[in-house]
């Protein structure tokens, strides 16, 4: 077992042991057997366009607290994970972990720069849902929710998802991971409606990929 | 002269025993609370403090009340909130009115942006307990470190909640039925997004009751 590999079954089995208690040693080996520890690649810039695209990579792909990492197969390879149960091992991520991943954010709050996160690299990032919500961070910024547009996100204390694009009725199409029963996905949302979500940023979209 | 000597040698001695504290501060520059005597805890014993506020009474210049209007002022908090004081951290920790979530803040002398606080958490119980401890690891300290917050329901008989930190032991005692917020300074893994802390919980006459490595993950 390569280095980077053991570093992440090593993580996974203690924590799996930590949860498995109140999991009633539950656990896949999802993260174990098929996750990384790489590095992210920095990239030059972002676009609302290619997170889109990479937002849409997660669809399907099941739902973990605490999680961070999936294939592309349109699978929940980990269904029936136990909820709110953090280090069960199981395929996607969570909330605030998907949207870390989207927004290509770096684990250090300090550095609003860009970087490109694989899909099967477990990750979730240091913010959770309210400090997105608060705009936590050197990428994030709180904005008024009727500015908002695709790929900024609506937040609550415990919750956040992306606008994957307005509806005539003044709702939105919301990709979100949204919990271990629904998984990752597409659906009409009214947080927009809702005093208990504001609007978030992540900061330095280019509008079109530079020369 | 050697008499002299061996007498300031004995004074000394006197007012520097082991685990003596006087060297240390909070970070508002209070002392720390009055000292106890925990069993298994060796070395410096820094005892934080905490106030016990009825969340009536606050203002939105408080440090209580700066938390709950700059992070939470969508919800309503419970009656009481109880504010922390560590070496070199501080909290704000209330219940959402109803009890069926806990909410607070938490704050260190690092760099930040805008506001009073640096970080805060929402956690929901389920069946009486949290469902996750709801690990913060956004605030830091003055070199740049990162400091991670927890909160931990105390168990059946405890007093004091310990938590090892480089070169001391920081004591946290419980107070208003709330779990209680507690920190490291050195336990956290940006890489993994992750803490570790090492705990101990105490009663009331500091005997040690249970010990407890929590690993957390940045989730929700």
């Amino acid at each position: 077992m390569s280095a980077p590999r053991s570093f992440v079954a090593g993580l996974v089995a203690a924590f799996a042991l930590a949860a498995a208690g109140t999991a009633g040693a539950y656990h896949t080996n999802f993260v174990a057997s098929r996750c990384n520890s790489n590095p992210p690649t920095a990239i030059s810039h972002i676009t609302r366009d290619a997170s889109t695209t990479a937002a849409l990579r997660a669809r399907w792909e099941g739902y973990q607290w605490a999680g961070g990492c999936w294939n592309d197969n349109d699978v929940d390879d980990s269904p029936g994970d136990p909820p709110g149960v953090a280090g069960t091992g199981g395929e996607g991520g969570d909330c605030s972990g998907f949207t870390f991943k989207v927004w290509r954010e770096s684990a250090s709050t300090s550095d609003g720069g860009y970087y490109e996160w694989h899909p099967l690299r477990f990750v979730h990032g240091p913010y959770t849902a309210a400090d997105f919500k608060a705009g936590v961070g050197a990428p994030n910024a709180t904005m008024s929710k009727a500015d908002t547009s695709r790929m900024d996100a609506l937040a609550s204390t415990d919750h956040i998802g992306m606008i994957y694009a307005r509806n005539a009725d003044g709702s939105d199409l919301i990709i979100e991971a949204k919990g271990e029963a629904y998984g990752t996905n597409l659906w009409t949302r009214t947080y927009r409606g809702s005093s208990s979500y504001g609007g978030v940023r992540r900061l330095g979209w280019a509008s079109v990929q530079p020369n | 002269m050697l008499l002299v000597v061996l007498a300031a040698a004995v004074l000394l001695a006197g007012c520097l025993g082991e685990g003596d504290d006087a060297s240390w501060t909070l970070l508002d520059g209070s002392a720390p609370g009055e000292a106890v005597d925990l069993e298994g805890v060796d070395g410096d014993v820094v005892v934080t403090s905490h106030v016990v506020l009825a969340t009536a009474s606050l203002t939105s210049e408080s440090k209580a009340g700066s938390c709950l209007e700059e992070r939470f002022a969508e919800l309503e908090a419970g009656e009481e909130v109880v504010v922390r004081t560590g070496v070199a951290t501080e909290s704000v920790t209330a219940l959402e009115r109803g009890g069926h979530a806990v909410l607070g803040c938490s704050n260190s002398p690092g760099l930040r942006e805008e506001g009073r606080w640096c970080g805060s958490s929402y956690g929901q119980f389920r069946s009486g307990s949290l469902t996750d401890p709801r690990l913060d690891i956004v605030c830091r300290a003055r070199d740049g470190a990162s400091i991670g917050f927890v909160w931990v329901e105390p168990g059946r008989g405890t007093r004091y909640v310990a938590v090892e930190q480089p070169g001391y032991t920081e004591v946290y005692e419980v107070a208003a039925g709330l779990p209680v917020r507690i920190a490291t300074v050195s336990g956290v893994d940006v890489e993994t997004s992750s803490a570790t802390f090492e705990i101990s919980e105490h009663d009331a006459d500091g005997r040690l009751l249970r010990e407890q490595t929590l690993e957390a993950l940045v989730g929700g």
